[in-house]
């Protein structure tokens, strides 16, 4: 996904009409392969969305446009299957006799902003935010290997593709049609059923996705600003020793998470040069199983009661169906004076 | 405290009633990580007398003051200074990616004359 420096540049573009009558203030945001990507407002609620819009201007688009248009439908069920309500599914048009697709969805930002310091989207230290991020990609990974037979998608798309949804905290990879784009000679060659055993019809394996982990693992370098390019030179030479390898994958884990442990095992595994030592998938996705309750989407479906504590204003937050303690914290404080009333609040 | 709907965002009030207020924001949308995205500097120098008829004021937030939201507009509204301003207006973009730009000061509203009376000032 290209993102335009020049925000300014007013790019012409045709909205079909009910887009056009339902949001107001479109921003040009991002571009794709085959769409453009815009944040605009809701006419009725001031809510800021994001609008991709299929760019009929693109040659690939005009080239191949029903494979064009059907990436566009494709990606944006993918979406909303993965998580649901983040596709605003009424705002979906077809106009123009077919020649023109517009949906919205919640506001995204693809990480390259983040990589390119253009805007900070997550604190890419945050383990449960990289385990999180890890889980959601390879989920498309897989969706894609195993659905659309798309190989090397990692590479392709990175981290310029690989969004961060916020309001569902979730991760998603978008812009499939770079893929195709990219070259249709080796994505038919990539096509062409091979003895993997996903074919089988079981599941994929880690040392079938080894590339894509290690891209994965390779995008949270590069998220933390690591030094992933000795990475990655090492790699490529054959006569490179393993414990030279090893050192320098562990140290600059270490430098990156420092305070967890565990992500710099996982990370390590997931760059290790031994196929057999690569992570498996489940482990790959062991937090959201493990711990259901973490995360952002657990949060925004549970019902929350908090409340302050007279004299400290001390704030608690429960989980109200488990009545689990969710967190505590220091509510605004002054300097002098004594509070005097209780305050419950439900939080839906 | 209160929280602004449809979100993940706790206001925190601590008003006193003849020294000084303040206003935090916190971002509860993670368990555990409470994390403060706004905080108004602490405001010195209200001096809003004690009253019963305030009661019903001050069963809604902690202390005396109020805060209030139009979600529909994105707009948060607390915190006067008595004879200098009459509330603080933040702007909520919940949507935002960047924790300083979810909450943002839109303005502080002059103190009009005619909110004083007789029996105090308000």
């Amino acid at each position: 996904m290209l993102i335009r420096e020049e925000k300014t540049e007013e790019k012409k573009f045709a909205l079909p009409p009910k887009i056009k009558s339902t949001y107001k203030n479109f921003k040009f945001l991002s571009e794709t392969s085959t769409y453009k990507v815009y944040e605009a407002e809701s006419c009725y609620t001031d809510e800021k969305h994001t609008v991709r819009i299929l760019d009929r201007s693109k040659e690939f688009v005009t080239k191949e446009f029903g494979l064009t248009a059907t990436l566009f439908v494709k990606e944006l069920l993918h979406l909303q299957n993965r998580c649901p309500g983040s596709v605003i599914t009424n705002t979906f048009e077809i106009s123009e006799n077919g020649q023109l697709l517009a949906c919205a969805t919640l506001p995204y930002l693809t990480l390259s902003c983040q990589i390119n310091e253009e805007r900070e989207i997550l604190n890419p230290k945050d383990p449960q935010m990289i385990e999180k991020l890890i889980s959601n990609a390879l989920d498309d990974v897989e969706f894609l290997w195993e659905n659309l037979q798309i190989r090397n998608v990692m590479s392709t798309l990175g981290s310029d593709n690989l969004c961060f949804l916020k309001g569902k905290g979730a991760f998603f990879l978008s812009d499939w049609a770079k893929i195709f784009e990219s070259g249709t000679d080796n994505l038919l060659l990539s096509v062409v059923p091979s003895k993997t055993s996903s074919l089988k019809g079981a599941k994929l394996t880690s040392l079938e996705l080894a590339g894509e982990i290690k891209n994965l693992a390779m995008t949270v370098l590069k998220l933390n600003k690591a030094n992933f390019k000795e990475i990655e030179h090492l790699r490529q030479r054959e006569d490179v020793s393993s414990e030279i390898y090893n050192t320098i994958v562990t140290s600059t884990l270490e430098k990156c998470f420092s305070n967890c442990k565990k992500l710099q095992d996982l990370i390590g595994k997931m760059l290790s040069l031994k196929p057999q030592n690569l992570p498996t998938l489940e482990e790959l996705r062991f937090k959201e199983r493990r711990l259901p309750k973490l995360g952002f989407e657990e949060a925004n479906d549970s019902t929350l009661l908090a409340w302050c504590l007279n004299e400290t204003n001390k704030v608690n937050v429960i989980e109200l169906d488990t009545k689990q303690h969710y967190a505590s914290f220091d509510g605004a404080q002054n300097n002098e004076g004594v509070l005097q009333f209780y305050k419950v609040n439900l939080i839906s | 405290m209160k929280e602004i709907p449809n979100t993940k965002l706790l206001v925190s009030l601590y008003h006193h009633r003849s020294r000084s207020t303040n206003l935090e924001i916190f971002d509860i949308s993670k368990k555990e990580q409470a994390v403060k995205i706004y905080s108004l500097e602490e405001v010195v120098g209200s001096n809003i007398p004690f009253n019963d008829s305030m009661n019903c004021i001050i069963a809604v937030v902690t202390g005396y003051g109020d805060v209030t939201t139009n979600m529909r507009r994105s707009i948060l509204g607390a915190i006067s200074l008595q004879d200098k301003i009459a509330y603080h207006l933040l702007t909520i973009d919940a949507a935002s990616f960047k924790n300083d730009e979810i909450v943002k000061l839109s303005r502080k509203s002059q103190w009009h004359p005619q909110y004083s009376n007789g029996s105090g000032k308000r």
